[in-house]
């Protein structure tokens, strides 16, 4: 792929991200003026980086967004809920766009007709604002701040400026300076008269009045004070507070950092030459093993500086491990956003909390975690909150909440997902779950409710009564369970009637990836620890000498026994024939073992889960990994399997 | 009677309509300089106060309304831009 757009698609969701953090929380303090550059930045410079291809609906939407914050960053307009839906739809449509070109190297087709809607949006959504006459006085506020400076140098609370510019046929229905006495308040108010009118011909039942007033009042109060002359006002919130502290802040809201980007893909090999170090260093132990039996003292020394290897290794081990720790930030972040317009679709009234973000993870959790959480909060909005009317008639508040938790114990995360919804119906799942034929393990009937619960991660089971556009076709919290279990997590769900459910996941904070060497032997593949491997050989049958009731062959002077695996486990194996045969070469308490298998694999990094439950006691097993085509691949001990 | 002329003085008294808007148009373009006394003005009507800019009539005595004499005063020489 091309350098330029490469770096374009990392680049372009951050600041896709940037802006949507940032209207966010403007939605929340839309006088959040630092917000409004950071978000004008991001998208500037995101526009920026669209021109350089060929993506000009993208192009053609961004610059609409564009006009529209810069146009309340210049006039300090306060940002209001039509224009923060604007961009957050035109935000929305850029990061699908961006999925697009990172997928397919292209927008999709319908972008070109997405884009001439979402401009027209942010255009009207401009035009509303300055009202029907375009602004021939873009300064007014300046002005005014400038001619009511003296009478506002003491004054410290947050103040609102008002222009209002009546229509010309405005008289015969309604008295502008009525409409100027309503507002609460009032510090100074100015009329004049544009364009200005002369004596001769004079039309007095044509207005032309221009009003402008400061009001010591929120912009809420002035603004419902003046309501019915909408279109004709602009009212702006000043702090002058706030306004000395920009003038002294410099840079964004975001964090200067001091960090370094790098591409995931360097740490990986970083990782995978340590797997290779960590092989070498395992040859080290065995040539100290067989130089004690020539030179003690060269022995000693080599056993020594073994040691440090070792440790050293290991040191680089963790530390590589915390190179790929990143906040869960990193997926939380995007789903104030989606829930929003969740909540929007399915015309639910949803207050989204976020708490624990801060907490880190590795990279392979955070970024694991995003599906399934993402599919547990589109299934809290849709079926976990009720709709007002319901919440009310339930005498809960209308807005539904929901929660994205993360906490840290120990070496475990544990991320929650809470909503104040009706709760979960032990009956109905359990019914559900008999009417999908899912197994279970004690007759469904019998199950305790908080058993009956966890039916629902089951798979084909849905409880929803009809299928939605957003969740309800009965494939999904299986598939959760699954992701979360991939992670080496757990999920559980705990519910109670009428008061909400509440999902609770389990991560292990670390992936402890363990590299393996996958072999064959028959048609099964096994993994074994790298740590143990020495090497590997291929050499001619006939090198094989029987010795007693066991074999063992030479290599480099020294007499290895050999073990064939498939005999270890115990299962029936075939003669040898004339091929190469392949030994794996294991060191057991500084012993060497030959272990001969019918082929090798790949070396891969699993994360390796502990057997639990009957197969626990079965011995020479380390544990289990998921692979990545949902295969399990059992992880042997070696040396229990041999001892 | 809320617009009256009494000795060269335009007074403009209670709460001035947009009724009262073609008799004080008649009263200002008689006078070369009108002078118009505010002091019992409770509310002048927007055509109102914008007839007094235009026509530079000059405030002999200003409003007791605040708002009206907040308004009134210097609002003539206030620039738009």
């Amino acid at each position: 792929m091309d350098e330029l757009l490469e770096q374009f698609l990392i680049e372009g969701p951050e600041q896709v991200q940037q802006a949507s953090d940032d209207l966010l929380a403007l939605e929340r303090d839309p006088e959040d003026m630092p917000r409004i550059d950071s978000a004008f930045r991001a998208v500037h410079t995101l526009k920026g980086s669209v021109a350089l291809f060929d993506f000009a609906p993208m192009g053609s939407v961004l610059h609409a967004a564009e006009d529209l914050l810069g146009d309340i960053r210049v006039k300090r307009l306060p940002i209001e809920a039509w224009m923060v839906s604007a961009l957050l739809d035109c935000m929305s449509a850029c990061d699908a766009w961006l999925t697009s070109i990172t997928n397919t190297g292209a927008l999709p087709r319908d972008a070109q007709a997405e884009s001439v809607v979402l401009s027209e949006a942010l255009r009207a959504s401009a035009r509303d604002e300055l009202g029907a006459k375009p602004a021939t006085d873009d300064k007014w506020f300046a002005t005014l701040l400038d001619r009511e400076s003296a009478a506002l140098v003491h004054y410290a609370q947050p103040f609102t400026a008002i222009r209002f510019i009546p229509k010309a046929d405005c008289y015969f229905r309604e008295d502008p300076v009525s409409h100027m006495r309503r507002i609460p308040k009032l510090l100074a108010v100015q009329m004049s008269t544009h364009p200005t009118a002369e004596m001769e011909n004079y039309d007095p039942y044509l207005c032309n009045l221009v009003f402008v007033a400061l009001s010591a009042a929120s912009i809420e109060d002035v603004r419902s004070s003046l309501a019915g002359a909408e279109g004709q006002i602009a009212v702006v919130c000043a702090d002058p507070v706030r306004t000395r502290q920009q003038a002294n802040a410099q840079g964004s809201p975001g964090e200067s950092s001091r960090s370094l980007r790098i591409d995931a893909q360097r740490i990986e090999a970083l990782v995978d030459m340590l797997g290779e170090m960590i092989v070498a260093k395992n040859v080290l132990a065995h040539l100290a093993a067989q130089a004690a039996r020539v030179d003690t003292p060269l022995a000693r020394a080599l056993t020594t500086n073994q040691g440090q290897i070792d440790r050293l290794v290991g040191d680089m081990h963790r530390a590589l491990m915390g190179l790929r720790m990143v906040p869960l930030a990193r997926s939380f972040r995007r789903f104030p956003r989606l829930v929003r317009e969740l909540s929007g679709k399915l015309g639910k009234r949803v207050d989204f909390h976020i708490r624990g973000e801060e907490v880190e993870a590795d990279k392979a959790v955070v970024d694991g975690l995003y599906e399934p959480l993402l599919h547990m909060l589109r299934n809290a909005v849709d079926h976990g909150i009720e709709d007002s009317a319901a919440r009310e008639g339930a005498g809960k508040p209308a807005n539904g909440s929901i929660t994205l938790e993360a906490t840290r114990q120990g070496d475990k995360i544990i991320v929650t997902v809470e909503d104040d919804g009706p709760g979960l119906d032990a009956g109905r799942i359990r019914r559900a779950a008999k009417a999908a034929g899912v197994d279970s393990s004690v007759p469904i009937d019998e199950l305790e409710d908080e058993a009956a619960l966890d039916l629902i991660f089951a798979p084909g089971l849905t409880t929803a009564k009809e299928v939605s556009e957003v969740s309800g076709r009965g494939v999904g919290l299986d598939a959760v369970r699954t992701a979360v279990d991939a992670l080496g997590g757990h999920i559980a769900i705990a519910s109670s009637p009428g008061r909400g459910t509440t999902a609770r996941i389990v991560l292990p904070q670390a992936v402890i990836v363990t590299p393996v060497l996958v072999v064959t032997v028959g048609t099964e593949q096994f993994g074994i620890p790298i740590d143990v491997v020495v090497e590997t050989a291929r050499f001619a049958a006939d090198r094989i000498a029987s010795i007693r009731s066991g074999e063992a062959f030479v290599l480099r002077n020294e007499t290895i026994p050999l073990v064939r695996l498939a005999a270890l486990l115990g299962t029936s194996f075939a003669e040898r024939g004339g091929a190469d045969v392949k030994v794996l070469i294991a060191s057991v308490d500084a012993e060497s073992v030959g272990i001969e298998v019918d082929d090798f694999g790949d070396r891969i990094d699993v994360l390796l889960r502990p057997m639990t439950g009957i197969l626990a006691s079965v011995p020479g097993i380390l544990g289990s990994a998921l692979l990545g085509d949902g295969r399990v691949l059992m992880v042997l001990n070696v040396p229990e399997l041999i001892g | 009677m809320t617009v009256a002329f009494d000795d060269g003085i335009i007074r403009l008294s209670g709460n001035c309509g947009l009724e009262d808007v073609e008799t004080l148009l008649g009263f200002l373009q008689s006078q070369a300089q009108p002078k118009v006394d505010l002091r019992k003005a409770h509310h002048l009507h927007g055509a109102v106060l914008q007839l007094l800019i235009t026509a530079r009539a000059r405030v002999e005595h200003p409003a007791e309304d605040p708002f009206v004499r907040q308004l009134t005063v210097g609002s003539a020489e206030v620039p738009t831009a």
